[in-house]
């Protein structure tokens, strides 16, 4: 079976780094985009099975990226999971609205986080609002 | 002649009005009033009366209805819709009911038929008209004070919001690479650890925890105090979830050798509840009922209906520790009280849990309350609401301060 690939995009490279040692534990195929662009052009370029996506990054924020993300027929059923540091009143509820399958605060529980990873690949269409 | 409450000692009057004879008559009316000296300029056209009135260089503007072949009521109408000026009382002919009317409409403040003008009742009249001026003045500046320090507020409230935007991202993005890669060490990722190595990661991972819950509970605060703390209830069981929610505090229970057990009646109905709300009211109850207890004590949770009030459940988080001093029992639900006495054993904490607890519930639509006596352990009660009576979930607008402890008869 082809390896599930996850494109993470996070600006913070040890985050980065630790999910990717995590997931890459986990046996999936890594791509790393550390800001909205790259992760616009990673995604477009050989869309994953997954996306994980922060929210706050410089030179583009995560919610309009799963915007531009679902409006593209290449892109727009791909699971995506929003990791965030921020505590913006509302944020989550925006986050879902996008059609985003997960939202996680961070400092994030991994095995909850890997829980949701293999549903939302699984069944990229559902929801999952833990 | 009385002197006229409220006149200043010297005031300044615009008389505009065509008819000289009836300007001397007024003119006269006005000198020797006890109290004051009037300052009188007389004008006799409508464009002199206008550039004066525009002017608003005096106290009151005395206007006649008939101005040649114009109006007063014009120039009344004239002044009033530019900007600022003193207050204007109208002198009438013959009295002229609609006439009046429509000049209070537009804006003067007070009107004298002239058949019926006197030296005392003219300078009440200017008394009172500069009184309800300055009175209207002092309660706009009022007015404008008032929004601008409202929004100055509002701008202060957005800057704080802000800046705990920031403050969160900067406080967890940190701590969040801390604790993964303690997980990752401690999943053997980066190879195998031996046991002092283990122990030392364990200690940084319990660290990392308490980090984490200590900024939420911040977070929670300011945003309970901007009101932006909100719940979204939704009809749920507590036969499945109480038990999860125990399984997940039972190892650090069982390192602490304290029994964790959980007491659920069976045919209690579905409560309206923000599961990850409940869950952190119920995991902080539990921390804390564990801080407090003893090697070998006992912990039980409890879901039973409320016998008080058919619409409830009542929930309940037994300890079998040292208990709590009446003194710090009243207090305890207060926003940063800490528990510190020399019977206790040392507890960190912030001191927002409870009150953060008591906040949840209240956001419910329940109460929390306790029963606790020193040497006999604590009860921490708390009720949800039923999902039937959904209409009775109040916002947080209404939240009443319910927080006092209250007898429980479930005790």
């Amino acid at each position: 079976m082809m390896k599930q690939t996850i494109l993470i995009v996070e600006d913070d490279e040890h985050i980065v780094k630790a999910l990717e040692l995590r997931l890459r534990a986990k046996d999936y195929g890594i791509e790393v985009a550390y800001d909205a662009l790259m992760g616009m052009q990673k995604a477009m370029g050989h869309p994953p099975s997954l996306i994980l996506l922060d929210i706050t990054m410089p030179g583009g924020n995560g919610l309009r990226l799963a915007e531009r993300l679902k409006e593209s027929s290449k892109t727009m059923d791909i699971p995506i999971i929003f990791l965030t540091a921020s505590k913006q009143a509302d944020l989550r509820q925006n986050a879902l609205s996008l059609g985003a399958t997960a939202f996680f605060e961070k400092p994030y529980d991994f095995e909850e986080l890997h829980a949701t990873i293999k549903a939302a690949i699984l069944h990229p269409n559902i929801c999952l609002t833990s | 002649m009385m002197a006229t409450p409220y006149l200043q000692p010297s005031t300044r009057v615009l008389l505009v009005d065509d008819n000289e004879d009836d300007a001397t008559i007024t003119r006269s009316l006005l000198t020797d009033v006890p109290g004051t000296r009037f300052e009188i300029d007389w004008v006799s056209s409508y464009d002199a009366g206008l550039k004066m009135m525009q002017l608003n260089r005096h106290d009151v503007d005395l206007l006649d209805f008939r101005l040649g072949k114009r109006s007063g009521l014009d120039l009344l109408r004239e002044v009033h819709a530019q900007a600022d000026h003193a207050p204007i009382i109208m002198l009438t002919g013959q009295g002229n009911e609609s006439l009046v009317a429509e000049a209070i409409r537009s804006g003067a403040t007070d009107y004298i038929p002239k058949g019926l003008i006197s030296s005392e009742t003219l300078a009440r009249a200017i008394a009172h008209a500069v009184e309800k001026a300055k009175l209207q003045k002092n309660v706009l500046d009022h007015q404008m004070q008032l929004e601008q320090a409202n929004q100055e507020l509002v701008r202060k409230n957005e800057e704080i919001e802000r800046f705990y935007h920031v403050l969160a991202h900067e406080l967890k993005t940190p701590l969040t690479a801390a604790s993964e890669f303690v997980g990752i060490m401690l999943d053997g990722i980066a190879g195998p650890l031996n046991h002092e190595q283990r122990e030392y990661l364990q200690i940084v991972e319990g660290s990392c925890d308490s980090l984490k819950r200590n900024i939420n509970d911040l977070f929670d605060i300011s945003r309970l105090e901007t009101g932006k703390l909100n719940v979204s209830p939704k009809p749920d069981t507590l036969q499945n979830f109480l038990p999860q929610v125990v399984a997940t505090l039972k190892p650090v229970a069982q390192d602490k050798g304290i029994t964790l057990q959980c007491l659920i009646d069976p045919t209690i109905p579905e409560v309206l509840m923000d599961e990850q709300r409940i869950r952190q009211v119920l995991t902080n109850l539990i921390a804390n009922a564990m801080k407090f207890t003893r090697k070998g004590g006992t912990i039980t949770i409890k879901a039973s209906e409320d016998s008080t009030n058919s619409k409830q459940v009542m929930m309940s988080v037994s300890d079998t520790g040292i208990g709590i001093l009446p003194d710090h029992r009243n207090r305890i639900f207060e926003r940063l009280y800490q528990v510190s006495n020399d019977d206790s054993p040392a507890c960190a904490g912030l001191g927002l849990g409870l009150f953060i607890c008591q906040e949840l519930i209240k956001l419910h639509g329940g109460t929390i309350s306790v029963l606790s006596a020193p040497g006999e352990g604590s009860t921490f009660f708390f009720t949800l609401l039923k999902a039937k009576s959904l209409p009775c979930v109040r916002n947080e607008s209404e939240r009443n301060t319910n927080n006092d402890e209250t007898d429980n008869p479930h005790c």
